[in-house]
């Protein structure tokens, strides 16, 4: 906005100065330079916050010290959304600007300075102005590119058919190329002999052939047309004589700056892409496909040289399922030092999931906990991508941490617990409240384990008070139910009912005064709406709720 | 493939359409172009197509986002029954829609685009059969 601003303010002050006639145009050209400008800072800065790898290094890298830093790198979806609703307007603003230009080109076509025409002879069709010159065209492809772009953008078409989004984004590419054609056209000149024929000056060879007295030539001519380079406009504004041409004014093209604006960012996402279409080629190795309750499977495998850490996710690809589709899971569990192993928990929901699920766990043995061995060599190929990062792995840079998990939203804190119970003592975290919403009581079951160990655990250590679980079971038929009969220490901790967030809040507040709790949530909307209402409200133990939030879609 | 739902896109399209079809008929006729009177048939027309693209369509499969205050439309949309509710009505008439529009300048885009929504619905129908 700041860009278009200046723009717009330098343009027309030079403009008024010195054309009370302007011979081409006016408010249309300060209209569409003005919108150009902010075009191209945010085509510039929307391909930024999609490069996902450059970003994850960022949030772990120890370049980036603070908190208040890494938060923004939560947002980068968002911005990425403004960027975009900022280009849908300006191009609004930009396109109608042009069109207006196109009819004043036509009709005052200016015989004194024939180069900076646009159009070709005197009321030239402007839709002819439109489809033959190269930025008309370019920019009317782009507009369509841009439409097709957003409308399957919308909040709608995301939740629903994601999809027709994702193929149709793919045309940024078409968008860019086109871009980088429509700023060529060299419409836009500047005057190239400034010094041998400022503007406002007197061609001595027009004059001598009218006899004309001296100070009414000054009255007419003084009104001379301006061409359109504004480089030096300030000191002739100033001068009181008028000076005399020596040569007749030359025009050169404008380099077009949007090449410079945008080919930074575009690199740095062609090599982003490439980096990670080079690192996800290679394989990973299947260990065990298990089979969890309530429609969720685990998958867990081996690759060389990943590292994550916990809270990142990765995208699975399995051609053999489709081609083309990339699906992103939360890690459940991350490589360590000793243990090369990672795994993930999908949930089958979509047609995805099913296939994949039908591919690595035959129909027949999908009751049965674990997939019998002879069955591994039949296992697809599946390719990752990734980690990439997420709110999530603050959780172990706060002192005090409440985790509050949804349904299978418990997977990006499942990797935590996983790191907790490898080795809690490098992390700044010093207490732990879990507390995990389920509908059913068979969800329960597929970290009751790890829940399990974690608690005997720091028991163990002689730590009770490093993780509370709080485990909530929100619909019930009435009757009494346990998670299994090993998992006493969950049972006592199992609630019926939905969790009273207000006083569960003002709990922790008493319990850690003055510190500065860190609230991370991953679940239904409505959830994460109360939970960032509450971290915002004061409380009388002067405790601080941060409230850290990730969107999907 | 076969399991998206074009037609949520081409209601969205239009919709969008019709907004540009609003601003470019305003651009017009403010500017006193010639062949204004183009302009002022493109704004009637936005009007109409964003009033009749404005309550979603119920999706196949899954729960549907209803717009703001769309019962209303949907309300005078069905009382043209089966010429609304088809979907070979809907391209030919956007299509024919998006014709006039196409000779002024200030509006020929919102004819590209009324056309490409036009398209994408009778690629419905062509995904049907």
């Amino acid at each position: 906005m700041l860009s278009a601003v200046t723009d717009l303010g330098s343009i027309e002050s030079t403009v008024s100065k010195n054309l009370p006639v302007v011979s081409i145009h006016q408010l249309g050209l300060c209209l569409s330079r003005a919108s150009a400008s902010v075009l191209n800072l945010n085509c510039s800065l929307i391909l930024l916050p999609m490069c996902r790898t450059l970003l994850a290094y960022l949030r772990g890298s120890q370049k980036v010290p603070s908190r208040r830093t890494r938060r923004l790198l939560d947002k980068s979806r968002t911005f990425h959304i403004t960027c975009g609703v900022t280009i849908c307007i300006f191009s609004g603003v930009h396109v109608a600007a042009h069109l207006v230009n196109a009819l004043n080109f036509s009709v005052n076509y200016s015989e004194d300075f024939v180069e900076l025409n646009a159009a070709r002879y005197r009321d030239e069709d402007p839709r002819k102005l439109l489809f033959t010159t190269v930025p008309g065209l370019t920019g009317v492809c782009m507009v369509v590119v841009l439409f097709l772009m957003i409308t399957a953008s919308t909040y709608a078409i995301r939740v629903s058919n994601y999809d027709i989004f994702w193929y149709t984004h793919n045309l940024f590419f078409v968008f860019y190329m086109l871009l980088t054609l429509h700023v060529s056209g060299g419409l836009l000149k500047y005057q190239t002999n400034l010094d041998t024929h400022p503007p406002g000056c007197i061609s001595l060879n027009r004059t001598s052939s009218q006899n004309i007295s001296l100070p009414e030539y000054f009255s007419e001519h003084f009104h001379e047309p301006f061409p359109e380079g504004f480089s030096k406009p300030a000191e002739f504004t100033q001068h009181k004589f008028v000076k005399i041409c020596m040569e007749e004014p030359r025009f050169q093209a404008n380099f077009p700056q949007t090449w410079l604006w945008i080919s930074g960012p575009l690199c740095l996402y062609c090599a982003e892409r490439l980096y990670r279409y080079i690192r996800s080629n290679k394989p990973v190795t299947i260990i065990s496909v298990i089979s969890h309750p309530s429609d969720v499977m685990e998958i867990r495998m081996v690759k060389e040289n990943f590292k994550a850490r916990p809270g990142q996710y990765i995208t699975l690809h399995c051609p053999s399922v489709s081609a083309l589709e990339n699906h992103p899971f939360t890690l459940t569990m991350c490589p360590t030092e000793t243990k090369a192993t990672f795994g993930v928990h999908l949930k089958i929901v979509g047609d995805w999931t099913e296939r994949f699920r039908d591919l690595l766990l035959p129909p027949s043995s999908q009751d049965s906990e674990i997939l019998p061995f002879i069955q591994s060599r039949n296992y697809p190929k599946l390719y990752i991508d990734g980690p990439f990062g997420s709110p999530f792995e603050e959780s172990l840079n706060y002192e005090v941490s409440l985790c509050v998990a949804g349904g299978i939203g418990v997977t990006p804190f499942a990797s935590i617990l996983n790191t907790l119970l490898d080795d809690w003592k490098p992390y700044k975290l010093r207490r732990l409240y879990f507390i995990w919403v389920c509908r059913d009581i068979q969800s329960f079951r597929w970290f009751a384990d790890l829940l399990c160990m974690l608690h005997n655990k720091f028991w163990q250590e002689n730590r009770p008070d490093y993780v509370n679980i709080q485990l909530y079971l929100s619909q019930t038929d009435g009757i009494q139910k346990i998670i299994g009969e090993k998992y006493h220490a969950l049972n006592s901790r199992l609630f019926i009912g939905r969790p009273r967030w207000k006083l569960l809040f003002d709990e922790i507040a008493k319990y850690n005064r003055g510190k500065t709790v860190g609230v991370f949530c991953c679940g239904p909307n409505s959830l994460s709406k109360t939970l960032h209402k509450l971290s915002n409200q004061n409380n009388s133990y002067g405790t601080r709720f941060e409230y850290n939030k990730e969107s999907f879609s | 493939m076969g399991q998206i739902e074009w037609a949520m896109w081409a209601n969205e399209q239009a919709l969008a359409s019709g907004l540009i079809l609003i601003t470019g008929g305003i651009v017009a006729t403010a500017g006193r172009f010639t062949q204004w009177y183009f302009g002022a048939y493109s704004i009637v027309a936005g009007v109409f197509v964003c009033l009749l693209e404005y309550p979603r369509g119920k999706r196949k499969k899954g729960s549907t986002m209803e717009r703001w205050g769309q019962k209303y439309m949907t309300a005078v949309v069905k009382l043209f029954g089966p010429f609304t509710r088809n979907y070979y009505v809907r391209a030919v008439l956007h299509l024919l829609l998006s014709v006039p529009a196409g000779f002024l300048l200030a509006t020929i885009l919102g004819t590209a685009c009324l056309a490409i929504a036009s398209g994408i619905y009778l690629l419905i129908l062509w995904d049907r059969r």
